[in-house]
């Protein structure tokens, strides 16, 4: 089943706009403007960083 | 989404990678510095980066040799591109929110939209076949280990049952 299009801006506007949504800073929302929880490998830290230096390393030509 | 597998960047990164992560990674590090000028612990600045459910389906850890146009990238369904992608983009999302934002009053979600029918299946026509069956059925091959684990989180993420109690994981 596809959804129409006004509710896939439903979550990114309550995450972008609505105040309560503060309390999960953070945190990973789905469908509807619902906080959930991810895959639990992308809370890796040791994996996080790796990626977080990959990313700067590979753009340094565009960051600088 | 899900384009053929000979589809690169202008800067020969995997055209989804490059798309969904890299330039969206740069675009918020040239902006970071406006939204934390114009933070406040009233109303603070947000990033909210799309991701997917097909996250769930990603077996970790990233495969940095699928970034660039390398052999092993090549011979990869353009589906297991994608979960990567939209993987590093829940990462990033963390790393963002401990690194930068916690220190400077920013606030960082990454989500999924939903199935959305949109232009994104363009390259797909059988999007419904190919997303909910194909992608489901290779979850069970990619984690063999966690068997229950994806289809639970996914179904408890369904439209159908987004009762909040259903919804909590």
């Amino acid at each position: 089943m596809l959804w129409p299009v006004d509710l896939g801006a439903l979550t990114q506007l309550y995450a972008a706009t609505e105040p309560s949504a503060l309390q999960y800073k953070g945190r990973y929302l789905c469908p509807w403007a619902r906080v959930s929880e991810p895959h639990e490998g992308t809370k890796d830290e040791a994996e996080q960083k790796k990626l977080w230096d990959y990313c700067h390393e590979t753009l340094k030509p565009w960051l600088a | 989404m899900i384009p053929p597998v000979d589809q690169l960047t202008a800067q020969k990164f995997d055209l989804q990678f490059g798309t969904n992560v890299l330039g969206h990674f740069l675009f918020i590090r040239l902006l970071y510095p406006l939204l934390v000028s114009t933070t406040t612990s009233a109303d603070p600045s947000r990033i909210v980066w799309v991701a997917s459910s097909m996250q769930y389906y990603f077996n970790p850890p990233i495969k940095y040799d699928w970034i660039t146009d390398t052999e092993v990238r090549r011979k990869q369904d353009p589906w297991f591109l994608y979960m990567q992608s939209k993987f590093a983009t829940v990462q990033l999302a963390y790393s963002l929110q401990r690194e930068l934002g916690d220190k400077d009053g920013v606030v960082i979600f990454s989500l999924d939209p939903g199935n959305i029918k949109s232009d994104l299946q363009r390259h797909n026509q059988s999007f419904i076949v190919s997303a909910l069956v194909s992608s489901y059925l290779r979850s069970h091959f990619l984690r063999l280990t966690h068997p229950f684990l994806v289809p639970f989180h996914v179904m408890a993420c369904r439209p159908w049952c987004s009762h909040p109690t259903l919804c909590r994981y």
